[in-house]
Parts: structure tokens; C-alpha cells; sequence
């Protein structure tokens, strides 16, 4: 965050400024701020995380919505990112935890074990193809999905995502690792439904090993 | 098979790949790899050029035109105390399509259904076609995804008192999924079909809980009283023994192509 959330009163939480609550207009330009700073960056992460337009921005405007009711509770202005994601990341738990509906099967479900058949190695030349990421993300479990887009699109270091989870950093190592191994397999997958003709790039399975 | 050794150290690698450049466990492990022979060397480098691909991928994302503004306008409302839930833009289509069930079964309730006129009730199939045209042109989620209507009737066959038939359509219709819906007080089945471009919806229902006679000939149903805004669509109804099936699509000229079980 390149400025101050609070004006004149830098370093000191309004909260403060009277001993009381927040002013409406200090809480409103907290919230612009995080608006103008973060909303981009959230709407890219519950776009992965959903897959969809509509769904991705609302899970935005939730996380907004609950983020203006409670900005009081954000301490610390550069920790305003965080805090937005871990608002939306809740949310998006509390819908998953809600939503009974069957879903297909998950890769971790039948990838897992590893030992059982060869790891498929990276391939770039899958990840090229840019229209089959979602489709992709959209069949990872979501857990793994959440951790790996942590690291792979927020940029937090395995340490970090291990914190923001209150996760063993093991289990994060872990769960990147399974949901890259997932991702070739879906990527290949997809690949194999799309079979697009014409297409000289396409992967072999096993990929380089 | 991979050698078990070599499954661990690829797990290992993996997972040393996802650490930053200056971590120490990933310093060991480029440490070792040297050791481990070219296969490693190689995968190694591909790991790396994978996340890499994965960071730029992951970020390739169109923001929705407005969506800083119409976050802004959240600050507009009172903060601090509890807002109503009902925010998103999918919440309000879900409000609406209550509202337009609640309003279709009042019109059932209060008798407006039961005014047949040449033995076609055609009020009945209007509200039908009303509630397939709006159900169409709302987003919904899909409780059942698949294309094999085996498996989707399957899925579905908890949530749906009645046997789930799907058509086969001569015109090349191909299955997204399905849910469950209700129409008034009653259960109808609710699905997605696409052919190239156009997404139809299709609902099936039991032709007595509609007051509905079988033998309904194949129809092409306009609805009236769309809400404002949106374009009528026409609705294809036809039936087949108890149940009757309403199909709607983004293109209505491409229902008259369309012949379910060749009728």
C-alpha cells in the first residue's frame, strides 16, 4: 500500500481518535483504499478459485461487504490484503462447507497415490494452452486448488501460505506438490476431452522423465 | 515404474521447487540434485519453468468492467450493523426467480390455471413457458454435471420424486447437467443443453401437477409478460405419457429444428 490509510492521523487506528469507534469518514477511506488497492488482485483469486465471472465477484462483494462492516477490526493498514483474503478465503469455506451438491470425482482422490503409477513430469507445452487452465483448476480439489493458488498466484511463500492456513508448513509443501502432480494429470485430461484437431503440441502422457 | 527411490527424490524436488530461491531447504536440495544424475538436472529445470508458467497463467484474469465502482457503492450502506445477506448480483436472480415462483403459484393457487380452453390449458402452459424462459435467462448452479443423461438422471433420481427421462434429441443437443426446481409447491427437473454456441434449458414435469392432459402436441409456446428488459424467447412444450418437458434456447429459430424422440 503506497499511502496511509488513516490522513493525518498515520500510524494511530481512529479507532483511537476518540476513544471510541471509528468515524464514518475515516472507516469510508480506509475501505476506499482497500477498494482501490486490493479488488483486482481478489477478484483474480476467487476467479480461480470458482471458475466463473458472476460467482468470482460475488464471493468479491461479500468479502467487501463484510470487510466494511468490520474495518474497524483491521489494526494495521498494510496488512489490509491479507486480511481481505482471508475474509474472502472464509467465505468461500463456509460455502463449500454449505453446499451439499455432488461433485465429480477429485484428482486427490485418485492421484494421490503416487507410487502406484509414474509421477507425470511438468509439460509446458499443456500449459500453453491457456483455455484448458480453468478447465483444470475447476476439477482440483479445492483445498489443494486454495493452497496452490496461495503460492502460485498470491505469491506467499510456503511458510507464509503454511500461517495464513494454520497449516504445518509440511502439509503445504505437500499439497503443492500434489496439486501440481494433479494439474498435469487434469491438464492431460483436458487435453484428451478437447483432442482438438489439428493441434501439433499436444503432450504425451508421462511427459519428461 | 519409476524406481521408489526415485519417486521419493521427484516428490522431494517437487516439493523444493515451490520454496523461494533463497530457502535452505531448497538450496539443499539443488545441492543434491547434481548428484542424482541428468534426469534430475532436467526435471528439475522443468519444475521451475512450470511454476513460472503457472505464476503467468494463474494472473491472466479480465476484470469485470465496474467492479471498483460498484464495490465503492458497498460504503454507501450502514456499516457496523447486520446487512442484508442478499447482495450479489446471483442472489438477486435467485430473488427474482422466487419471486416469479411465488408469483406463478399464486396464479395456480388462486385458480387461474384451471381455465382451459379447448382442452390445451393454455394458461398453464403459459406460466410454464414463463418460468422456463425466466430459468433460462437466470444463472444457475448445477447440482448434477455430466453429458450422459444415464448418469445425470442417476445423480439427480435423491432430489426428484419422479423418474428423470431425457429426450434424445435429433437436433445434436449435448447434456451440461441438471438440479432440482420447483415450480409452485411441485418438484421439476432442470437442465442445460448445448449445441455449438446456443445453451438451451430444458424442464421436466409431471403433467398432473399442472393440470395438464398427456397427448400435449409439440407446441411452440411465446411467453407473455416477460419481465422488463429481457427478450421474449419461445418455448418449445411437448409431452410423452405422465410427463411434459419445456425447452427453451438462446436462439429461438433453433427450436424448430429441434425433434425430441423424432416427434
Amino acid at each position: 500500500m503506497g499511502h496511509s490509510y488513516y490522513g493525518t492521523r498515520c500510524h494511530r487506528h481512529p479507532a483511537e481518535a476518540d476513544g471510541h469507534s471509528m468515524r464514518s469518514s475515516d472507516a469510508r477511506t480506509i475501505f476506499e483504499s482497500l477498494v482501490r488497492a486490493h479488488a483486482a488482485d481478489l477478484y483474480r483469486f476467487a476467479f480461480r478459485l470458482l471458475g466463473e465471472a458472476q460467482g468470482a465477484e460475488d464471493l468479491v462483494q461479500e468479502a467487501y461487504h463484510h470487510a466494511w462492516r468490520s474495518v474497524e477490526s483491521l489494526r494495521d493498514p498494510a496488512a489490509g490484503r491479507a486480511w481481505l483474503l482471508t475474509i474472502l478465503r472464509r467465505r468461500w469455506s463456509r460455502r463449500l462447507r454449505d453446499e451439499s451438491r455432488r461433485r465429480g470425482p477429485r484428482l486427490e482422490e485418485r492421484d494421490v497415490d503416487q507410487s502406484a503409477s509414474p509421477l507425470p513430469g511438468p509439460d509446458i507445452d499443456l500449459l500453453a494452452r491457456r483455455e484448458w487452465v480453468q478447465d483444470a483448476l475447476n476439477r482440483l480439489d479445492p483445498r489443494l486448488k486454495e493452497t496452490f493458488l496461495l503460492v502460485f498466484l498470491e505469491g506467499l511463500s510456503c511458510r507464509e501460505a503454511a500461517e495464513r492456513l494454520g497449516s504445518p508448513l509440511g502439509t503445504v509443501l505437500s499439497r503443492v506438490h500434489r496439486a501440481r502432480v494433479a494439474l498435469r494429470v487434469l491438464l492431460r485430461d483436458v487435453s484428451d476431452e478437447e483432442d482438438a484437431p489439428g493441434m501439433t503440441t499436444r503432450a504425451l502422457p508421462g511427459g519428461r522423465s | 515404474m519409476m524406481p521408489p527411490d526415485q519417486v521419493a527424490w521427484r516428490r522431494a524436488m517437487g516439493e523444493a521447487a515451490a520454496l523461494p530461491a533463497d530457502d535452505s531447504q531448497r538450496l539443499r536440495m539443488q545441492a543434491e540434485i547434481a548428484g542424482l544424475g541428468p534426469w534430475a538436472e532436467a526435471e528439475w529445470l522443468a519444475l521451475l519453468e512450470e511454476g513460472e508458467r503457472w505464476r503467468l497463467e494463474l494472473g491472466r484474469v479480465t476484470q469485470p468492467d465496474g467492479l471498483e465502482d460498484r464495490l465503492l457503492r458497498i460504503a454507501e450502506g450502514p456499516r457496523g450493523i447486520g446487512l442484508p445477506r442478499i447482495l450479489g448480483t446471483r442472489r438477486l436472480a435467485w430473488m427474482a426467480a422466487a419471486a416469479l415462483l411465488v408469483a406463478v403459484s399464486a396464479w395456480f393457487a388462486l385458480g387461474g390455471a384451471r381455465a382451459p380452453e379447448d382442452g390445451r390449458h393454455p394458461a398453464n402452459l403459459q406460466a410454464i413457458a414463463l418460468l422456463a424462459m425466466n430459468d433460462h435467462l437466470d444463472t444457475h448452479t448445477l447440482e448434477v454435471k455430466g453429458e450422459v443423461p444415464g448418469e445425470v438422471a442417476s445423480g439427480l433420481r435423491d432430489r426428484i420424486p419422479f423418474e428423470i427421462e431425457f429426450p434424445e434429441f435429433e437436433g445434436g443437443l449435448r447434456l451440461e447437467g441438471g438440479r432440482r426446481c420447483t415450480l409452485g409447491s411441485h418438484p421439476v427437473c432442470f437442465s442445460t443443453w448445448r449445441k455449438g454456441d446456443v445453451r438451451f434449458t430444458l424442464i421436466q414435469l409431471r403433467l398432473a401437477d399442472f393440470d395438464l392432459p398427456p397427448g400435449l402436441p409439440r407446441t411452440i409456446v411465446t411467453p407473455k409478460g416477460a419481465a422488463a428488459g429481457r427478450r421474449p424467447l419461445d418455448v418449445l412444450v411437448w409431452s410423452k405419457g405422465e410427463f411434459g418437458w419445456a425447452l427453451v434456447g438462446d436462439d429461438s429459430s433453433a427450436l424448430v429444428a429441434i425433434r425430441p424422440w423424432g416427434r
